[in-house]
C-alpha cells in the first residue's frame, strides 16, 4: 500500500525525473513531469540519446548524491540547459540511477540579460567617467561611440553637431566598423531645411528609430531618399540638447542589417547623448571661458598702463605685467598674493592712507571711482597717475576685490602747465595789446589836451613875460616842462603799444652803439664816466636801427643815473658772438639794483629816480624806458635782461640771434678757409 | 631879404583853444591866421581865398587832414599851397603817409612854440620862391 503511495508520488512530482538502469544506461522510468518536458515517450531511450555522454558524472554504487550542468536534447530542433541531480539506488542486485532534472532556461535567460544589462551599464559608466574631464574631449567622444557600437552591435555610430548659423550641421565624431562605411567627410554643414521631418522629431526630444526604410512616413521623403542613398538598413539617432536647445545629434546606423529596436539600445544612446551634451555644453562654455579669459588677460597685459587687482585686504590677486615692472619692479607670479603695502611704491603711510579712503569710498558707493595720486617709483622718479578703481564681485554679488588701472599722467600734467602758462602768457599778450591800444587812444588825447596846455602857457609866457613878476614866469615855465614831461610818457605809451615800425635792414650793432655813445658823450663826459669799448667782429644783424638807437640811448642814460656821485664812475659795453648769437653787455659800476627791485625793472611806471626837476634836459624816470627798450629787442627778436649786485655792478644783456642767411654765409666762409 | 609879411595862413584843427592858441601865435608872428574847424570847411575856404600856408591837424571829424591836403593838391590852382601836418600821432607810419601824399612838413603835439615858428618861417621862406617862380610861369602863359 505504501509503495503504491510512494510510487503514485514520485510520478506526481514537480521536477522531471528520469531512472535509468546503471548498467543498461536505457530508461526504465519516467514520472508525468519528464513526459511533459519531452512531450514523448522515452522509456527505454538510452540516456545518451538525451545527454551528451561525457557531461555525465559517473555516479556508480556508492550512494553519494551528484549535481552537473549540461543540455538536454528534447527534439532535434530543441535543447534546453538543465541542472540534472543524480542518485544511485539498488534493488535486487540491480542498481538504478534516480535523475532529477531542474530546467535552467529561464534562469538563463534571465542572467543573461543580467550580463547585457551589466555590460550597458559598464558601457555608461565608462563613457560617463570618460566625460568626467572636459580635456580630450575629441578622444572621449571617439570612444564613447566606439564603445556604444560595439555594444549595439551598430556599423557606425556619429555625433552631429549644430554649426555656428544654427542653419546646417555637421558631423564632427564617426566611428564605424570598417573604415569603407564611413560617411563622415560627405556630411559636413548638412541644411536643416534637408530634413525637415528629421529635426522636427529631433526638437520635440522624440527619439528616431526606423527598423526599416520602408516604415518612415510620407513627410519624410526626403530623409529617405538620403538614408537609401547611404545603404542604411535601420538606424536611431536622439538629439542633444544645451540649455533646452537642439545642439546635435548621436546615431547608430546598421547598414548591412535590419535590426529591431531594443529597449536597451534606445536606453544607452539616450543617457550617451545626455552625456555627450552635458559635455558638450560644459565644453563650450569652458572654450568660451578659456577665449574670454586669454583675450582679458592679453587684454591686461596690452594696457600701456599699470593694471591689477586686490582682495578687500589689500592682497594683490594679479595683474599686469606693466604693474608688476613698473610699480613693483618684479614678475607677476612674485607679487601674487603679498599685501600691496609690501610694494616699497606703495609702503608710506600716505599712499596706504589714499586707497583705504578710496576703498571705503568705493565700497559705500559701489562702482567705481577715480584719484590722482603721486608716487614716489623705484628709480627716485616721481610720477602722478590717475588711478581708477573699480568693485568686482563674486556670484552672490558680493565685493570680492578691487580692480585698478593706474595711468601716467606725469607728461600730461607737465604738458597742461606748460599750456596753462601759455594761456597765461596769451591773455597777458590780449591784454598787453588791449592795453596798448587803450594807451594809444589816451596818449592820442593826452597829447592834444597837452598842446592846449602847452601853447597857451608859452603865449602866456610870451606875450607877458614883462608885464608880470618872475615868480608867475617861473611857475608857467614849470607848467611848461611837466606838460614837456606829460608828452614824453604818452610818446613812451605808444612806443610800447606799437612798436611795429617794420623799417628793418642788416646793421652793425657796433655802429649804432657808437653813434648813441656820439650823442650822450658830452653828457657823460661833464661826469667823468668813462667808456670801455670792448668789441669783437660779429655779423651784421637785421635789425630796425632807429628802434636800437633808442634802447641803447636808454640804457646809457640809465647807466649815467646809477652813476651819479661815484668816484670812479664806468661804463663797459661789450659785443661779442655767443652760439648763433650776437650778445651785448651794457655794465655799469654804479649803484646796482637791489635784488626786490631786479624783477620789477621791465613794468611799466616802476622807476627810483624820483620826481622830476624843473629843468626838462635833466627829466628822470617815467618808468617807461626798459619797458619800451624790452618790447624793442623783442620785437626785434631779441631777449633782454639784468644782472645785478648793488654798490658793485648792473649788467643789461642783450642777445640777438644771427640771421639764417648771415648764418650760412659763415658757414660757407669756415669751409672755404 | 623876402617880404613875409602879411602872408595868410589858415589853421585847420577841431580843438577849438588849441586853434585859437595857433592863431594866436601866428598873429604873434606877423601873419594873417584864418580859422576852420575840419577838413571840408577848410577847403572851403581854401578855394575862396588865397593862403600861402595850411597848418593842419590830421584826426577830424567831417574830414580828415589827409583827405584836404589829397583835395588841396588835386586841385590845380592851390596844389601849391604849403601844407604842414599838425599831428598828435608820432607814429612814423602816419607822418611816412603824410608826407607822401604831398605835406611838406610836419610838427607833433604837443609842440613847442618856437619850433612850429621856426616850421612856418622855413616853409613860407620856400613858398615865397616857388610862388615867384610860379607867378612868373602864370603871368607868362596868361600874356
Amino acid at each position: 500500500m505504501q509503495l503504491e503511495l510512494f510510487g503514485k508520488v514520485l510520478f506526481e512530482l514537480i521536477e522531471p525525473i528520469l531512472v535509468i538502469d546503471s548498467n543498461l544506461k536505457n530508461i526504465v522510468f519516467t514520472n508525468r513531469a519528464a513526459n511533459n518536458l519531452f512531450n514523448k515517450n522515452i522509456l527505454n531511450l538510452s540516456i545518451f540519446d538525451i545527454i551528451d555522454e561525457n557531461d555525465i558524472i559517473k555516479t556508480d554504487s556508492n550512494n553519494q548524491i551528484n549535481r552537473f550542468e549540461t543540455t538536454l536534447t528534447i527534439s532535434a530542433n530543441t535543447i534546453i540547459p538543465v541542472v540534472i541531480t543524480t542518485k544511485s539506488l539498488k534493488i535486487d542486485s540491480i542498481t538504478y540511477i534516480i535523475y532529477e532534472i531542474i530546467d535552467q532556461t529561464d534562469i538563463l535567460i534571465a542572467s543573461t540579460q543580467l550580463a547585457e544589462k551589466v555590460k550597458y551599464e559598464k558601457t555608461i559608466f565608462s563613457i560617463s567617467t570618460a566625460f568626467n574631464s572636459i580635456d580630450n574631449f575629441d578622444t572621449n567622444i571617439n570612444y564613447a561611440l566606439e564603445q556604444i557600437g560595439r555594444l549595439t552591435g551598430g556599423d557606425r555610430v556619429y555625433l552631429f553637431q549644430m554649426d555656428k548659423t544654427n542653419t546646417t550641421m555637421s558631423n564632427t565624431h564617426e566611428w564605424c566598423v570598417t573604415p569603407d562605411i564611413a560617411l563622415i567627410s560627405m556630411l559636413q554643414n548638412f541644411p536643416l531645411t534637408d530634413a525637415q521631418w528629421w529635426v522636427n522629431n529631433l526638437k520635440s526630444n522624440k527619439p528616431i528609430f526606423i527598423s526599416s526604410l520602408a516604415d518612415l512616413p510620407e513627410d519624410a521623403v526626403q530623409e529617405k531618399h538620403i538614408l537609401q542613398s547611404q545603404n542604411i538598413q535601420s538606424l536611431i539617432a536622439l538629439p542633444i540638447f544645451i540649455d533646452k536647445e537642439l545642439k546635435g545629434l548621436i546615431g547608430i546606423d546598421f547598414v548591412f542589417f535590419q535590426v529591431d529596436c531594443k529597449p536597451l539600445d534606445l536606453e544607452l544612446l539616450r543617457i550617451a547623448s545626455e552625456i555627450i551634451g552635458n559635455s558638450l555644453g560644459r565644453k563650450i562654455s569652458f572654450d568660451y571661458l578659456r577665449k574670454t579669459v586669454a583675450f582679458l588677460s592679453t587684454l591686461i597685459d596690452t594696457i600701456p598702463a599699470p593694471v591689477f587687482f586686490k582682495n578687500l585686504h589689500n592682497d594683490i590677486l594679479g595683474g599686469n605685467d606693466e604693474f608688476a615692472t613698473v610699480i613693483a619692479g618684479k614678475k607677476i607670479e612674485e607679487i601674487i598674493g603679498l599685501n600691496i603695502t609690501s610694494l616699497p611704491v606703495f609702503n608710506t603711510q600716505k599712499i596706504s592712507g589714499i586707497f583705504k579712503q578710496y576703498d571705503n569710498i568705493l565700497i559705500v558707493k559701489g562702482k567705481s571711482c577715480y584719484f590722482e595720486m603721486s608716487l614716489t617709483m623705484l628709480n627716485g622718479e616721481n610720477k602722478d597717475f590717475l588711478v581708477y578703481q573699480s568693485l568686482f564681485y563674486d556670484e552672490n554679488a558680493v565685493p570680492e576685490g578691487i580692480l585698478i588701472i593706474m595711468i601716467d599722467v606725469t607728461q600730461y600734467n607737465i604738458k597742461n602747465n606748460t599750456l596753462l602758462k601759455i594761456e597765461r602768457n596769451c591773455a597777458e599778450t590780449e591784454k598787453a595789446v588791449a592795453v596798448g591800444q587803450l594807451a594809444t587812444g589816451v596818449a592820442h588825447e593826452f597829447n592834444n589836451v597837452l598842446a592846449v596846455i602847452k601853447s597857451t602857457v608859452q603865449l602866456m609866457i610870451m606875450e607877458y613875460a614883462d608885464d608880470v613878476p618872475e615868480s608867475l614866469i617861473n611857475s608857467l615855465q614849470e607848467i611848461d616842462t611837466n606838460t614837456t614831461r606829460g608828452a614824453e610818457i604818452a610818446k613812451s605809451l605808444m612806443a610800447i603799444a606799437r612798436p611795429n615800425d617794420s623799417n628793418k635792414n642788416f646793421c652793425q650793432i657796433a655802429e649804432i652803439i657808437d653813434s648813441v655813445i656820439k650823442v650822450i658823450q658830452p653828457q657823460l663826459k661833464s661826469e667823468n664816466i668813462v667808456i670801455h669799448k670792448k668789441y669783437s667782429d660779429v655779423p651784421p644783424l637785421f635789425i630796425n636801427r632807429n628802434q636800437l638807437h633808442q634802447v641803447f640811448l636808454n640804457l646809457l642814460i640809465n647807466a649815467k643815473h646809477a652813476l651819479s656821485n661815484h668816484t670812479k664812475p664806468e661804463i663797459t659795453i661789450s659785443i661779442f658772438k655767443s652760439d648763433n648769437a650776437v650778445k651785448v653787455y651794457v655794465e655799469d659800476n654804479g649803484c646796482g639794483i637791489p635784488p626786490e627791485n631786479i624783477k620789477k625793472i621791465f613794468l611799466p611806471f616802476f622807476t627810483t629816480k624820483g620826481a622830476s626837476s624843473l629843468d626838462h634836459t635833466k627829466i628822470k624816470g617815467t618808468g617807461l624806458g626798459l619797458p619800451v627798450s624790452e618790447t624793442i629787442v623783442k620785437s626785434n627778436n631779441g631777449k633782454i635782461s639784468v644782472e645785478s649786485q648793488p654798490d658793485v655792478f648792473t649788467r643789461f644783456i642783450l642777445e640777438f640771434p644771427i640771421p639764417e642767411k648771415q648764418q650760412k654765409e659763415l658757414n660757407d666762409d669756415k669751409h672755404n678757409v | 631879404m623876402i617880404n613875409i609879411m602879411y602872408k595868410k595862413i589858415l589853421i585847420v584843427e577841431d580843438e577849438d583853444e588849441l586853434r585859437k592858441n595857433i592863431a594866436r601865435l601866428v598873429k604873434i608872428l606877423g601873419f594873417i591866421p584864418d580859422e576852420a574847424p575840419n577838413g571840408e570847411e577848410a577847403y572851403t575856404k581854401i578855394v575862396e581865398n588865397e593862403y600861402d600856408l595850411v597848418i593842419s591837424d590830421i584826426k577830424m571829424p567831417v574830414m580828415d587832414g589827409y583827405n584836404l591836403l589829397l583835395k588841396v593838391r588835386n586841385n590845380e590852382m592851390k596844389k601849391h599851397i604849403q601844407f604842414i601836418f599838425l599831428t598828435s600821432t608820432i607814429e612814423l607810419n602816419d607822418i611816412r603817409k603824410a608826407m607822401i601824399l604831398g605835406a611838406d612838413d610836419y610838427v607833433t603835439k604837443p609842440f613847442d612854440n618856437q619850433e612850429l615858428a621856426k616850421t612856418i618861417r622855413a616853409r613860407l621862406e620856400r613858398a615865397g620862391e616857388l610862388s615867384e617862380f610860379y607867378r612868373n610861369k602864370f603871368q607868362s602863359v596868361i600874356k
